[in-house]
């Protein structure tokens, strides 16, 4: 049933601006239909009369539909925002696709320099490169699983208000320089640390702790520069 | 009942502001104490709700923020401005004269 709500708002505000302060009014409007329909069911209304009785009760809204209509389309001369939103949805959609299709082409691709250094291993009789072609592949899912985390970590939710979702994109966007400096080199310098600690010690079945540790790092390290 | 529903619907900004005026609250919650105070006979329908809600804050009587509730659902809350209170005050003022008169006309 509220399924049923969503859907019906949605085709109300078919022919809505496409602003977005018509979707604050949409997001708005759903919520507070939902908080009615459960209040209904809670007083022991079937789902069937507490849908019917939310949704008679919104009225007619093409009046109102019709005058955002006009105010909006004399404003989107004078500034572009109310299509920020819409901006910053499209940016953390392709964004996420890129991350998850990279992530998986990483996984895919790890598994080379095992069959490779396997093969030379045999072939020199050095253990080593066949540990090292392992090595590599848990790297390589490292920092695919790395990119997965940030990218669900800093991904808004999907009923997070328009203000939030618009907050979020000027923080990535604008986001400081030096976190962007830290991001980018983060996971080649947590690789090239494991090595050296790795062939430094030569304790390779526990310096792969490094690579559980390092996301927690770079959590912590975002979240430090968010709360600037 | 539909034409005492025509006679109240030219007072909802009043009504809003008057529940506004008790503290911050979201659309469904305003309806909420509409329907409790009048014993389930009176309710704004959603579009005269959004509509008033609308102007209002356009014309800064009110101003809306986005709650941030820690469980689930996120709403939409209005405050009523010092514009806006002294806007209720003259449309209770308004109403008491009117009152008056159309008391002194029909009865």
């Amino acid at each position: 049933m509220e399924y049923n709500i969503r859907a019906y708002v949605d085709e109300l505000f078919r022919d809505a601006p496409n602003t977005q302060r018509a979707y604050e009014m949409k997001v708005e409007l759903v919520q507070n239909l939902l908080d009615k329909y459960n209040d209904l069911v809670a007083c022991g209304k079937s789902e069937e009369d507490a849908y019917n009785i939310t949704i008679y009760g919104i009225g007619d809204i093409s009046e109102l539909l019709e005058e955002m209509r006009r105010q909006e389309t004399a404003q989107i001369g004078g500034g572009a925002s109310g299509n920020t939103y819409y901006t910053a949805i499209g940016y953390f959609r392709r964004r996420s696709a890129a991350s998850i299709a990279v992530a998986v082409a990483l996984y895919i691709f790890s598994v080379i320099p095992v069959i490779v250094l396997g093969v030379l291993s045999e072939e020199a009789q050095n253990e080593y490169l066949a540990a090292l072609g392992i090595a590599i592949m848990l790297a390589i899912a490292a920092v695919a699983t790395g990119l997965l985390v940030w990218n669900s970590l800093t991904q808004p939710k999907r009923d997070d208000p328009p203000e939030i979702v618009i907050d979020r994109y000027n923080r990535t966007r604008g986001g400081s320089a030096w976190l962007k400096a830290v991001e980018s080199g983060f996971w080649l310098l947590v690789v090239a640390v494991y090595f050296l600690v790795s062939f430094l010690t030569r304790r390779w079945d526990i310096t792969w702790i490094i690579f559980i540790v390092a996301p927690a790092v770079s959590a912590i390290l975002h979240t430090a520069a968010e709360r600037k | 009942m539909a034409i005492a529903a025509d006679l109240i619907r030219g007072h909802t900004d009043t009504i809003i502001l008057a529940q506004l005026m008790h503290g911050d609250s979201y659309g469904y919650n305003i309806n909420r104490v509409i329907q409790q105070i009048t014993g389930g006979q009176y309710e704004l329908k959603e579009a005269t709700l959004y509509t008033a809600f609308r102007r209002l804050e356009q014309s800064g009587m009110i101003v809306s923020y986005w709650g941030d509730e820690n469980t689930g659902a996120r709403r939409r809350y209005y405050s009523i401005t010092s514009a806006g209170r002294k806007y209720y005050e003259t449309l209770l003022a308004e109403w008491d004269y009117s009152r008056d008169i159309i008391e002194q006309l029909i009865r």
